[in-house]
């Protein structure tokens, strides 16, 4: 356990799976740096899950506190460690909904209100790069079937598992489930092919 | 297994990989997925795919007092298990009376508990802990003089729990709130350092609740207590119920 050393200067040099050993070891600047690489990310995606800004701070900092308080228990062989944290956040986020919520959702939910469910904030400048990024991926995702494209936000960002989006859209299990798959193998096709 | 039978799986590891899946199907497929390469093969393909969908959302900028509070959290001073032991003398020494050195903390938390005679305390129930399984009646210790009491709750999850505080008054500026568990007479540091947000409220996480009589909150300078034990009167104070064994 150490709290010398690492200046901000030379963490931002680091990549962020050199970041994760250091934020185990408790060096508050590795984790200074780690938070301001994903800290927006990681709040934009709470506050699409759980659409009240308060709520979505309170998400966001369980997450990375939690990752700070595990030692930043991060296992590189499944995926990268922007992936990885925001998992994190989506998971908090959606037991968070869940928390709030109480209650199984009815046949009368309005599933479009997760869908159109839009953010109210300023974009800031140094996101900009990812921000184009999320822009090809949001066109991604606008380019699917919407069939497919609205069984994926369902279940990713409303947090309702397969059953719950059959009942709600009245189809088959398998149904919502096929198209789940075809949908991410249509947006993962495109990322192999560079168009996202 | 036949390539339809595949297409099955597949459909399986898709729902399983936006976190769509029951339960018992995620057991199901997690014992699959040890013996079978090509579904192991699928997720690994697939992931990509999902790990964008977080990326696709509308980037916000981050409120700036949220990036304090995160990184308040990384001011902790790291505390071995030895001097805890040491600090569990003080901390009796501490809370033993009004002895020689009776500065501090404990005229305050007298006048707080003063305030609990007369019946100050105010009992907040929060709609979430009192939905929960787990809820644990909040008590809340209001200081002299100042109104409205901050509200505050523990909800125990196993060997964790969670504070939350509500109408927490601003902070003096390079102050932070600390928090401590408290076992029969012995007080320690969790250690938790946090801040309030706009709205006043705050929480935090506290690992190692067994045992806990009690949880309390403090205002310390940035970083926490440099003595291990609170500087100054308890801001907050729930008395936990005793656990089922």
């Amino acid at each position: 356990m150490t709290r010398m050393g690492m200046t901000r200067e030379r963490a931002e040099r680091l990549a962020d799976e050199e970041l994760m050993p250091l934020i185990g070891t408790r060096d508050p600047e590795a984790f200074a740096v780690f938070y301001d690489r994903h800290g927006g990310a990681a709040y934009s995606l709470a506050y699409r899950i759980v659409g009240e800004r308060g709520a979505a701070e309170d998400v966001t900092q369980g997450a990375f506190v939690s990752i700070w308080r595990s030692g930043a228990r991060f296992d590189r062989t499944r995926g990268s460690v922007r992936a990885w944290t925001l998992g994190i956040v989506r998971n908090r986020a959606i037991d968070s909904l869940r928390s709030r919520a109480r209650r199984a959702p009815s046949l009368d939910f309005d599933d479009e209100g997760i869908l159109e469910r839009r953010s109210g904030g300023v974009p800031t400048e140094e996101e900009a790069l990812r921000h184009e990024t999320a822009g090809e991926l949001r066109g991604a995702l606008g380019q699917l079937p919407v069939e497919q494209s609205k069984v994926i936000e369902l279940a990713y960002f409303g947090g309702f598992s397969h059953a719950e989006i059959a009942q709600m859209m009245g189809l088959p299990l398998g149904t919502v489930k096929g198209r789940m798959r075809l949908g991410l193998e249509k947006i993962r096709a495109e990322m192999a092919e560079g168009v996202v | 297994m036949s390539e339809t039978g595949h297409e099955r799986w597949n459909d399986e590891v898709a729902a399983y990989m936006l976190g769509a899946l029951e339960p018992h199907e995620v057991e199901k497929l997690e014992r699959h997925l040890e013996r079978c390469e090509l579904c192991r093969d699928q997720m690994r393909w697939l992931r990509p795919a999902v790990g964008a969908l977080p990326e696709s959302v509308e980037r916000l900028g981050p409120p700036p007092g949220l990036r304090d509070r995160v990184l308040g959290e990384a001011e902790i001073r790291p505390r071995s298990s030895a001097p805890l032991r040491g600090l569990r003398g003080r901390a009796r020494a501490w809370l033993g009376g009004f002895g020689s050195r009776g500065r501090g903390w404990r005229p305050a938390f007298a006048a707080a508990a003063s305030l609990l005679a007369v019946g100050a305390v105010m009992l907040i129930a929060f709609e979430i802990g009192r939905l929960s399984g787990d809820y644990v009646p909040p008590t809340s210790t209001a200081r002299a003089g100042e109104a409205p009491a901050i509200a505050a709750e523990v909800v125990r999850e196993g060997s964790h729990g969670t504070l939350r505080l509500e109408n927490v008054p601003p902070l003096e500026d390079g102050k932070v709130l600390e928090a401590w568990v408290q076992r029969g007479k012995v007080t320690e540091a969790v250690p938790a350092l946090f801040v309030p947000n706009r709205e006043r409220r705050a929480w935090t996480m506290i690992e190692g609740m067994r045992g806990v009589d009690a949880v309390l909150v403090t205002e310390e300078s940035r970083g926490g207590s440099e003595v291990g034990t609170p500087t100054s009167g308890p801001l907050v104070r729930v008395e936990m119920p005793a656990e089922e064994s």
